[in-house]
């Protein structure tokens, strides 16, 4: 799942709000990038990748879901 | 959101698209070139969405000196003879093509001295997978996105489609949505319509959290025929982290153990032992875990330093995969390669689609079916989703170009589209009610155990079924949205819950045991006089669920079962 990001460094390029394939990601009133619907991360890495300036973090962490034991 | 439909958003078009995965790009892109205008709408990115985008890329190809019964034989024997035949052989017929389009797209696929690099496809004999050169499947979507909007198809990208729209004749006339990202209604008038929005699930496991079914159930809902509900894809997953891909371990040297030390898979698959396919190994983890024998996991200790090497080109060296690897290892504090780590079986998605032919018709006049939203087998084997998807996307795309030109764009039954929005949009109003999320985790909840849809009996899945009714009586009608988002999770709730009553029905239906695709405990054999059939479901007038059942036209096919 997302686990944060770096709003320092982001320069708001809105990449990663435009190819989040769980929209996740908002721009806020600075044009940051904002992680809003964490728990719809898909956890597919998209943002962490296409980010220029390395400002994503995404973390393996397991959704919680029910499991088959 | 407005229901005036003055102030909606209205795109016309000769073909509409639903879904930006493998089968909606290459149905824009082949409509498109017939010369049509072409829209395609996608809930996300098209080409960046979806399950394409994060596939590795290997695609089945028949090459020119290839056998093509061989292939079809293979195909069939993996789907355990439940597979259209023709189907199968029309796949690899265009591959070859196919191939020879990407190449001239600028995605070139592996060589070594003028001849493909090939693998042969796991569970297979002679079925060749080919691997694009440098890239993956997200690759492969890029280049179709950047070809599609080369050829003019508007691509209309953050827009969820909640509806057919009906023409005046009663014949598909287009499809009504939402935006995701900009509340905006959206009319998208067309001649005809391609469905290429996969199949569906349960929001599984990691990349399967998408699945939910909206596009086969809305042309149900339509009044198309739902195929193969009774079949699912459930894979094996490390338990406590989002890894994919590492599930081949096992075929390339690792081998399944359980909480005592014993390597199982010997007791379960004599021959293929920890190769046998991911459907056998699942079945047999559960097994051993009713038993008590839990936790299972992946012995890596007696790999060679050969096969690890093969794994980390495989499956570590491209897109994604080798950040993941890195962060279990320096979080989490294990490596793949090293540790023993606990694994469980997992839903991923269920295989039903709308009954199309095999020019992708369905029984709805000026509606197509393509990608995983039509039904493309039952064994997920590597290399065949790629295939299958293109296949069937290149030609529903030329089916709706063709249906297309011949006719006018029909009227908009304007009646029945206020309708359909007024339903969509109702869980607005209510002061309270349920979070959809809340009721799709009570759906996980009974779908997801062992004893639900991995060992199925009747008593099960009446049990699950009886769970999923009480649902739908108390929970369902009160769904609460309070945006936009979750007036889209409230109508993919109120889809799942459809999927559940009819998946855990149709399963009842088929009495035996097919071992694998389909396992049942108390029917734990082959049935080849009774079940050599495919269940349908339709809405019936009275809006239940209608099931039918077709014998498998042997009588057209090169190959039967012998007993």
């Amino acid at each position: 799942m997302i686990r944060s990001i770096d709003k320092k460094a982001c320069i708001g390029c809105k990449i990663c709000e435009m190819i989040c394939p769980g929209d996740v990601i908002v721009m806020d009133a600075e044009c940051k990038a904002e992680i809003k619907y964490a728990q719809d991360c898909w956890t597919c890495f998209s943002c962490e990748l296409a980010c220029p300036v390395k400002a994503v973090d995404v973390h393996p962490f397991r959704k919680p879901r029910p499991m088959a034991w | 959101m407005h229901q005036d439909h003055s102030h909606w958003e209205i795109l016309k078009s000769d073909v509409l698209i639903i879904g930006g995965g493998f089968g909606g790009l290459w149905s824009a892109l082949r409509a498109a070139e017939s010369g049509v205008s072409v829209t395609l709408v996608d809930k996300s990115f098209a080409g960046k969405s979806g399950h394409s985008y994060f596939a590795g890329g290997a695609m089945m190809v028949l090459l020119p000196d290839d056998d093509l019964d061989e292939y079809v034989y293979d195909i069939t024997l993996g789907n355990e003879w439940l597979v259209d035949q023709e189907m199968v052989a029309e796949v690899f017929k265009g591959s070859y093509d196919r191939l020879k389009d990407l190449e001239s797209f600028g995605l070139p696929f592996r060589k070594n001295g003028g001849s493909y690099v090939w693998t042969k496809a796991r569970g297979t004999r002679n079925v060749k997978n080919l691997w694009p050169e440098h890239a993956t499947a997200a690759d492969e979507v890029t280049i179709l996105r950047k070809v599609a909007l080369a050829r003019d198809v508007k691509v209309v990208d953050h827009v969820y489609i909640y509806d057919l729209v009906k023409g005046a004749d009663g014949g598909v006339a287009g499809a009504v949505g939402i935006g995701v990202k900009d509340p905006k209604n959206f009319l998208l008038h067309a001649k005809s319509v391609v469905i290429a929005t996969n199949s569906g699930g349960y929001r599984g496991h990691h990349l399967a959290c998408e699945l939910q079914g909206t596009g086969p159930f809305m042309a149900y809902d339509a009044g198309a025929r739902i195929k193969n509900p009774e079949f699912h894809y459930i894979n094996i997953r490390p338990a406590k982290h989002e890894i994919e891909g590492s599930g081949i371990l096992p075929a390339i040297g690792a081998r399944w153990t359980n909480a005592k030390g014993v390597h199982y898979m010997e007791t379960y698959d004599p021959v293929l032992k920890d190769r046998a396919p991911v459907s056998k190994i699942v079945v047999a983890a559960a097994k051993e875990a009713m038993k008590g024998n839990a936790p299972i996991s992946i012995d890596v200790e007696g790999m060679t330093a050969e096969e690890r090497e093969k794994f980390r080109v495989l499956q570590v060296s491209h897109g994604w995969m080798p950040i993941l690897f890195e962060k279990c290892r320096r979080e989490e504090g294990y490596d793949l390669l090293q540790d023993n780590i606990e694994w469980q079986p997992a839903y991923e998605a269920n295989k039903l689609g709308v009954d199309a032919d095999l020019n992708c018709v369905t029984a709805l006049d000026g509606l197509f079916a393509a990608g995983m939203a039509r039904p493309l087998g039952i064994n997920p084997f590597t290399g065949w989703s790629i295939a299958s998807c293109t296949w069937s996307g290149y030609r529903a795309g030329e089916s709706a170009g063709e249906y297309a030109k011949g006719i006018a764009l029909k009227a908009i039954d304007f009646d029945a589209l206020t309708e359909s929005t007024e339903i969509f949009l109702k869980p607005l109003t209510p002061e309270e009610g349920m979070d959809p999320d809340k009721l799709v985790h009570e759906i996980q909840k009974i779908l997801f155990p062992v004893d639900a849809l991995i060992i199925m009996s009747e008593s099960k899945l009446q049990n699950a079924l009886d769970k999923i009714l009480a649902i739908k009586a108390e929970n369902l009608p009160h769904l609460k949205a309070t945006d936009v988002r979750t007036l889209i999770k409230v109508k993919e709730a109120q889809t799942m819950m459809l999927s559940a009553e009819m998946t855990l029905k149709a399963s009842m239906m088929r009495k035996e045991t097919r071992e694998n695709i389909f396992y049942r405990e108390d029917y734990n054999r082959v049935d080849n006089e009774n079940w050599l059939k495919w269940i349908y479901a339709a809405k019936g007038d009275d809006g239940e669920i209608r099931f039918s059942t077709e014998d498998i036209p042997f009588e057209k096919y090169p190959f039967k079962p012998e007993n």
